[in-house]
């Protein structure tokens, strides 16, 4: 365990160093790729071979991994794995319109390495600090096409995430003063100490705690009405820088809100919890399946379902029961590979008609049609139709709604899935499957296909298919101990 | 009558930090011309210093009286320089167009205050030795702070805004968990120094290729 | 001495030793800015030389355009009795009036002076009465708030009272709601007194003077009588910020001549020291433009809702 955790967080790291040490030359895009599925390989051997459902601590007391750390790790290392694949594509000249290039790679591989550290790290000091290392440094990510719109939204991002994640840290603050009582005044916060001290921890703070981290971690997960500078920075940054916030980002942050749930459900009991992630989540999954519906940029609609996908996790959980929490964390599995896939799509849409805007992209189709095929197949998948993982996920936490009797809220995920289906399905169709215009450069159109490009997108689309089918028993065995750490059988 | 709680020299000291950094925070408030707000960052941060370094004399630890030394390195001295040294670099329009007018903010600010308070007590913080005044200042300076980066329109005022935001944190958790390990403290602050450095090449960008530092233009992205 | 005659004294000084103040100030204003300067007694010569001319009243004035500057000395001789200027210990009228009543005495006395301006007809004097009933308007709510904190902090509302608690217990001096409201009670000290930022004493343009401009049409005794009022306000406006809130010590704690003839010398040492910082602020700040005089006031404002705050959500 200590060997793989320490290879996941190295290779980043490694690559993010000699990327910074070679420039802008193809070994540092192949050394980001290697330390990217590296890294990804690793976490899979520390998740399964190592069997990190049961809890495991290694590094004495640094790295903790379990069941829920477990997931988050799997959706992070994924999707960074998948990112790096894709940008060695997107960066050839003629496709990304990636001006940054110089920084490109040695940030991006800082981002996976911040990413993947957010569920290792045994501390709540260091999970912040983590965390708010991914704003930084995917911050500067969102500025990379370098034009004015991206340097606005990066603006908007940093200011109300930083805002957001110092909201999270007195948070943190309050619930170490939670456990000074108990543990003495000078303690580490490590989900150890301070798990096991659940029941002497000062209900009051606890419970102020939760709700700090809550909307400040919230922010970053985007959720409403926290989500204002999302859609913004989704849409301007390049799309693989897309698909790592909407895939990642969102999860780090949503995994720091409930790892920090679970010690104040073992503190004060889940009800607390899961009364302010399903207000959260019902409110962010309302508002932004409404607001996917009058998008006319392609990206943003997809930001907008990132939030509704959030907000269905927090539901997912907040609803309680092994079910649907089971079923929400198998939701940010499916996100993962569902927004990688959909953001990658609209990567190839924007090198080809370089243009955001729906009305301007007609009869991809046509034109590239394996680009066609992958944008229309993400479309039906982040929109939640079988075979994909994310109907999967979705009738599962709607399961799990009506099994804990919670079903008024089980009811919303319902008609907000089929609204979202409609809206989103619908732009997509209106993109792939009609005629093209008349003065469309169609020589742009039709350029090869990117093999790693595609190749990116044919992973991702084959990790949501297979957990639309099938679940193999070790994760199956994950995903339960991840809902047992939140408590949800309590 | 209400009877005064009996105040030792290190609690009479407290108290009066925290009451000083509240009226730096509205001071901010009040400053229309940016360097003002500078000033009042660095005197703000000038006593989250020097409230570190009572804690640390008098509960002996040595590690909050390095951070009082850092806080003043880095956040009295460095940050201020710098934002002041951007400020001439781009010779940027200084007066903050203002959403709200000072005296209107001014009284915003000291509801924020009185709501701050209000929730400290309502909270109760157990187990904290420091006198009530304290307590509620930490609050009120995350809100305030964030009241004015909300009402200021400005690139620099905003990082200022979020600073302060950042010092109450600070203060919160020198009140509430002083005991924190020191690793903690030093990395959160390293983490701001960087953040800073980062946030000041985005202004400069967003200055360079703008022309401005008011974000009020900044409205290409809706909806 | 006699409780009485001790209170007679009160008086005395006050009316004594009031223009003196004013005048040190404006000797070490000038001295600090390499002026020569007037004399500290110039007030002194001021006054005796405006009671040897003439009084003259506009056709268009009442009779009460001359009455008013007497009913403003009487009302500041008045509350000379309520506050502590010399001793600590209560003296026979010093529980006639709470700080409340030494605040209407002190409004009455604004309000003849503002009167008298208007019935003079004049228009320049009208605007100076208009703009000193603004400002004083905007000054009240403060200084209300303050004179409930300390009377919070304290117990009372007594003067005399108030010094006590604050001799007594460096708890309650050091409270920050004690520190906040003599804070605010300073910046309307500031602009009651007419002092930069509100105001510049040394100005002779119209259209920036709020106090002076009252008193154009007054001349003769009239215009003596309310010079000599004017530093009388100012005067007992130091002697509470010093006596009741600031610095509390130094009073007369026994009824000998000696202890009072120390308690008087001590006062006017710390009015000189006040009259110093005052000094120092008047020479490193601007006047404030007119309209942005409410600025100002809502700094005061915030200060002394944020000391009641204090006092009763945290206990300070």
């Amino acid at each position: 365990m200590g060997v793989a955790a320490v290879v996941i967080v190295a290779l980043p790291l490694a690559a993010a160093l000699v990327s910074w040490a070679v420039g802008d030359r193809p070994i540092a895009a192949w050394a980001s790729l290697g330390a990217g599925i590296g890294s990804l390989a690793a976490a899979l051997v520390a998740v399964f071979a190592e069997d990190a459902a049961g809890g495991v601590r290694a590094l004495g007391g640094i790295v903790y991994l379990d069941g829920l750390g477990g997931v988050f790790l799997l959706a992070v290392a994924f999707v960074y794995a998948v990112v790096a694949v894709y940008s060695v594509g997107y960066l050839h000249p003629g496709i990304g319109h990636v001006r940054l290039r110089r920084l490109y790679w040695p940030l991006l591989n800082l981002f996976g390495f911040a990413l993947v550290a957010t569920p290792l790290v045994d501390n709540l000091a260091a999970l912040w600090v983590v965390i708010e290392l991914t704003t930084i440094v995917s911050a500067v990510l969102v500025t990379a096409e370098g034009n004015d719109a991206s340097l606005e939204a990066a603006w908007k991002y940093i200011v109300i995430g930083s805002a957001g994640l110092a909201v999270g840290l007195l948070g943190i603050v309050v619930l170490y003063a939670a456990g000074t009582p108990a543990l003495g005044g000078s303690y580490d916060p490590t989900y150890t100490n301070l798990a096991g001290a659940a029941g002497a921890l000062t209900p009051t703070l606890t419970r102020v705690a939760f709700a700090l981290v809550v909307v400040g971690f919230g922010t970053k997960v985007g959720l409403v009405p926290m989500h204002a500078w999302l859609p913004d920075a989704h849409s301007e940054s390049p799309s693989p820088v897309s698909a790592m916030l909407s895939g990642g980002l969102l999860a780090a942050a949503l995994y720091a809100v409930l790892r920090l749930g679970a010690i104040t459900a073992a503190a004060v009991g889940p009800t607390y919890v899961r009364a302010l992630l399903l207000a959260f989540g019902a409110l962010s999954l309302l508002l932004a399946g409404l607001f996917a519906l009058r998008q006319s940029n392609y990206k943003r609609l997809l930001a907008y379902s990132s939030i509704e996908h959030m907000g269905i996790v927090s539901l997912g959980v907040g609803i309680g029961g092994p079910i649907a929490a089971y079923g929400a964390f198998l939701h940010v599995l499916v996100h993962a590979a569902g927004k990688t896939l959909a953001f990658f799509g609209a990567g190839e849409l924007l090198s080809r008609y370089e243009s955001r805007s729906v009305d301007d992209v007609r009869g991809v189709m046509r034109a590239a049609p394996f680009t066609g095929v992958m944008v229309l197949v993400a479309a039906i998948a982040v929109a939640g139709m079988p075979p994909f993982g994310i109907f999967r996920s979705e009738l599962t936490i709607v399961t799990g709604g009506f099994a804990s009797a919670r079903y008024v809220f089980a009811g919303l995920l319902i008609i907000v899935a089929n609204v979202a289906f409609v809206g989103i399905y619908r732009t997509f169709h209106r993109m792939v499957l009609s005629d093209s215009r008349e003065d469309d450069d169609t020589a742009r159109m039709v350029r090869a296909q990117q093999p790693l490009m595609a190749a990116a997108m044919l992973t991702s689309l084959a990790v949501l298919l297979v957990l639309g089918l099938w679940i193999p028993g070790p994760l199956n065995e994950l995903l339960h101990s991840a809902a047992d750490v939140i408590g949800a059988r309590t | 009558m209400n009877p005064a709680p009996h105040y030792d020299f290190v609690h009479a000291a407290a108290a009066l930090i925290a009451i000083a950094t509240l009226l730096t925070e509205l001071a901010l408030l009040g400053a229309k011309l940016v360097h003002e707000q500078v000033r009042s960052y660095a005197v703000q941060s000038l006593l989250a210093a020097a409230f570190a370094l009572l804690v640390g004399v008098q509960r002996g630890q040595a590690d909050l009286i390095v951070l009082a030394a850092l806080t003043v390195a880095i956040k009295v001295l460095l940050i201020p320089w710098g934002i002041n040294r951007q400020l001439t670099f781009h010779a940027a329009e200084h007066e903050v167009p203002l959403l709200i007018k000072v005296p209107m903010s001014l009284l915003i600010g000291v509801v924020l205050a009185g709501f701050a308070y209000w929730s400290a007590s309502a909270i109760g913080a157990v187990g904290v030795v420091l006198p009530e005044p304290v307590l509620g200042m930490p609050i009120a300076l995350v809100l305030v702070g964030l009241y004015f980066m909300i009402s200021r329109q400005n690139v620099i005022s905003q990082i200022i805004g979020l600073l302060s935001l950042e010092n109450g944190i600070f203060f919160a958790t020198v009140t509430l968990a002083p005991g924190m390990p020191f690793v903690v403290g030093f990395l959160i602050l390293f983490d701001v120094a960087t953040a800073v450095l980062f946030y000041g090449v985005l202004a400069r960008l967003i200055v360079a290729r703008m022309r401005q530092t008011s974000v009020l233009d900044m409205s290409t992205l809706r909806g | 001495m006699r409780p009485w005659e001790i209170q007679a004294c009160q008086v005395v000084s006050m009316l004594v030793f009031a223009p003196l103040i004013g005048g040190v100030i404006a000797k070490v204003e000038a001295r600090i800015q390499f002026r020569t300067g007037p004399s500290p007694l110039q007030p002194y010569y001021d006054i005796a030389k405006f009671f040897r001319k003439e009084s003259l009243r506009p056709q268009t004035a009442s009779p009460f355009f001359e009455v008013a500057p007497v009913i403003a000395v009487a009302a500041y001789c008045s509350i000379a009795l309520l506050i502590p200027i010399l001793t600590s210990f209560p003296l026979p009228l010093g529980t006639a009036g709470d700080i409340l009543g030494g605040a209407l005495l002190f409004g009455l006395a604004g309000f003849v002076t503002a009167l008298a301006g208007v019935d003079s007809g004049s228009v320049y004097a009208g605007i100076g009465s208009s703009r000193t009933q603004s400002v004083a308007t905007l000054v009240e709510p403060t200084l209300i708030f303050v004179f409930f904190t300390v009377a919070l902090v304290s117990g009372t509302d007594l003067p005399y009272a108030l010094n006590a608690t604050l001799q007594d217990s460096a708890s309650q001096y050091f409270r920050p709601s004690h520190l906040l409201a003599a804070a605010a009670f300073f910046l309307m000290l500031l602009v009651d007194t007419g002092r930069v930022p509100i105001e510049s004493q040394t100005s002779t343009l119209e259209f920036g003077m709020i106090d002076d401009a009252r008193l154009f049409e007054h001349s003769g005794p009239a215009m003596a009588l309310f010079k000599w009022a004017s530093s009388m306000k100012q005067f007992l406006l130091y002697v509470v910020f010093l006596n009741v809130l600031v610095v509390p010590w130094g009073l007369a704690d026994a009824r000998g001549a000696g202890g009072v003839l120390v308690a008087l010398l001590l006062l006017l040492a710390k009015m000189v020291g006040l009259g110093l910082v005052i000094v120092v602020i008047e020479s490193s700040m601007a006047k404030l433009r007119l309209f942005r005089i409410p600025d100002f006031m809502g700094a005061g404002f915030v200060l002394s809702v944020l000391a009641i705050l204090v006092f009763y959500l945290a206990n300070g």
